[in-house]
């Protein structure tokens, strides 16, 4: 198998991939590439007959990309993914493809993200922090309504 | 659509008796024609790739097995070529050859095993469960070769971890033999019989222009006439395919019944493929020694049992890789199940979601 390796900016990968296109190229998949200090890179694997093509692009963390559903149709699943598990823009892209919304997942192949600490068991919830706190001012207010002062009816 | 239509919308999964896998499914359907379908993953993702960014290089090689229960060693094939081309290692002539044993009876199970669950979609319970009956050779097969019916993990960075010795040839070349005349009677139910023919011809049709815009492969994309086969046009070193003698088995219609032919018609290749591996094998080492890091980038594709597997990896000269990407054959082949289920009667449904051989706990990783 060859691979080519191709290196481009954000503004020629229109091009290229057009060029991949018209050469009857198949989109094999789009990774996605954390580099760390807010950067990631992109790479379009194309493939045509034994040959592998690699087009690669290097992109600020908040930049959004072109989709690149309008040449390949199925590569809205790709960009799906780009978008849950990097959180790379890709206009269009369809969120919570593979990650159920709302489940506290996002981005997790982004490299500086690091598990979050999960509380001790032996530490227990303050009363301020807790909602009970919230309850017993709801009880008092209509203890005093009822004309009963705070902290018991003696 | 015209004015005025009555549209319903009925889901098919995420857990439905005719879906071995979860997925679901949202047919919107006009009388009992279908007539747009939305499909929603992910319900069995397991963070795989994030977890192989965690592991030893050498220890992800039994976790790239885990990311299917079929193909186990198609996975396991890609990721040790991957790291082989990274590295540059090349395996063993016998290591080789061992490899493209277990492949070419993972395909046969694999197809058999579809084959067996495309009749029960369509309820032909009896050649299901004939079909599962003989597919127990290969997987006893298996167990003799690597002690293990599902996953054999029998690959290794720079070779194979077991050998497959001169008894065991003879009895997976008797097995072969078995298997071989008992598939010739049941081939005549899936090729011949005409209430399969019915459920099948002209059903779920994929045009070899629909295939090539949706970007469909492996029997897929064969069964609508896209000569495409990794074994024959891609990488041959992680195998021994460049020794053996074979052409892709390719159909023009397109429809379901091209694609259980396809399958049908790679089973015997299948077998002929292990018999002419056999002639090839050679005493010789199984492994080669493996020696400092992965660095740097490689990909690498196999043909697996339902298409092309692809796996990207970046190394960083640590033990622990930057990145591992999997992209399975099921990720390009369910999008285009969508192309193929809308127009058609809401009964045939079943028959078309089996007749593309989904495996989600693939595309969801």
């Amino acid at each position: 198998m060859q691979v080519m390796e191709l290196k481009t900016t954000p503004e020629d990968l229109d091009s290229k991939i057009y060029k991949m296109f018209q050469l009857g190229a198949r989109l094999v998949v789009i990774t996605g590439n954390d580099l760390g200090n807010g950067k990631f890179e992109i790479i379009y694997h194309f493939s045509k007959g034994a040959e592998m093509t690699n087009i690669k692009i290097e992109i600020e963390e908040n930049r959004q990309i072109e989709s690149v559903t309008g040449l390949f149709p199925y590569a809205d699943i790709m960009e799906s993914e780009l978008l849950d598990y990097f959180g790379i823009k890709v206009a269009g892209a369809k969120p919570n493809v593979f990650l159920e919304a709302g489940s506290g997942i996002c981005t997790p192949l982004r490299k500086e993200k690091k598990p979050e600490e999960k509380p001790k068991a032996t530490e227990r919830p303050k009363v301020e922090d807790s909602p009970a706190k919230d309850l017993m001012s709801v009880v008092d207010k209509k203890l005093a309504n009822k004309g009963i002062p705070k902290g018991g009816a003696d | 659509m015209a004015t005025g239509t009555r549209i319903s919308v009925v889901p098919l999964g995420a857990q439905h008796p005719v879906l071995p896998e979860p997925v679901a499914l949202k047919l919107s359907l006009e009388e009992e024609k279908v007539v747009d379908v939305g499909i929603t993953l992910g319900y069995c993702h397991r963070g795989i790739e994030k977890a192989a960014e965690l592991n030893d290089f050498k220890q992800n090689v039994f976790l790239c097995g885990r990311v299917c229960g079929i193909c186990s060693h198609h996975h396991t094939t890609t990721y040790v070529d991957v790291i082989e081309t990274m590295m540059n290692i090349e395996a063993p002539e016998r290591a080789r050859l061992i490899r493209t044993i277990y492949s070419e009876l993972e395909r046969l199970h694999s197809h058999t095993l579809i084959l067996g669950l495309i009749a029960d979609a369509m309820g032909y319970e009896n050649l299901f469960m004939q079909t599962w009956r003989d597919r127990e050779i290969v997987m006893d097969l298996f167990e003799l070769m690597s002690g293990n019916r599902v996953h054999y993990d029998v690959n290794q960075i720079g070779g194979v971890r077991r050998d497959i010795g001169y008894d065991m040839v003879k009895k997976i070349d008797k097995g072969m033999d078995a298997l071989e005349g008992k598939f010739k009677i049941l081939s005549k139910s899936y090729l011949n019989d005409p209430t399969f023919k019915k459920r099948t011809k002209a059903i779920g049709v994929l045009s070899k222009a629909e295939a090539h815009t949706y970007g469909v492969v492996g029997p897929t994309a064969r069964g609508s006439d896209v000569p495409e086969d990794i074994r024959a046009t891609g990488d041959s070193h992680y195998a021994a395919y460049n020794m053996l003698h074979f052409t892709p088995q390719v159909e023009e219609d397109g429809d379901i019944y091209s694609r259980v032919k396809v399958r049908v018609r790679e089973c015997f290749q299948s077998i002929d493929l292990i018999r002419q591996t056999i002639g090839h094998m050679r005493d010789g080492p199984i492994a080669v020694r493996v020696q400092g890091k992965p660095n740097g980038e490689a990909v690498a594709r196999v043909e697996a049992p339902r298409g092309e597997l692809f796996y990207y990896a970046k190394g960083n000269n640590t033990n622990n890789l930057e990145r591992v990407k999997i992209r399975t054959p099921s990720y390009v082949n369910i999008p285009a199940l969508r192309y193929m289920i809308m127009g058609e009667e809401f009964a045939e449904v079943p028959v078309i979601i089996a007749s593309i051989d989904p495996c989600l706990s693939c595309t969801d990783r």
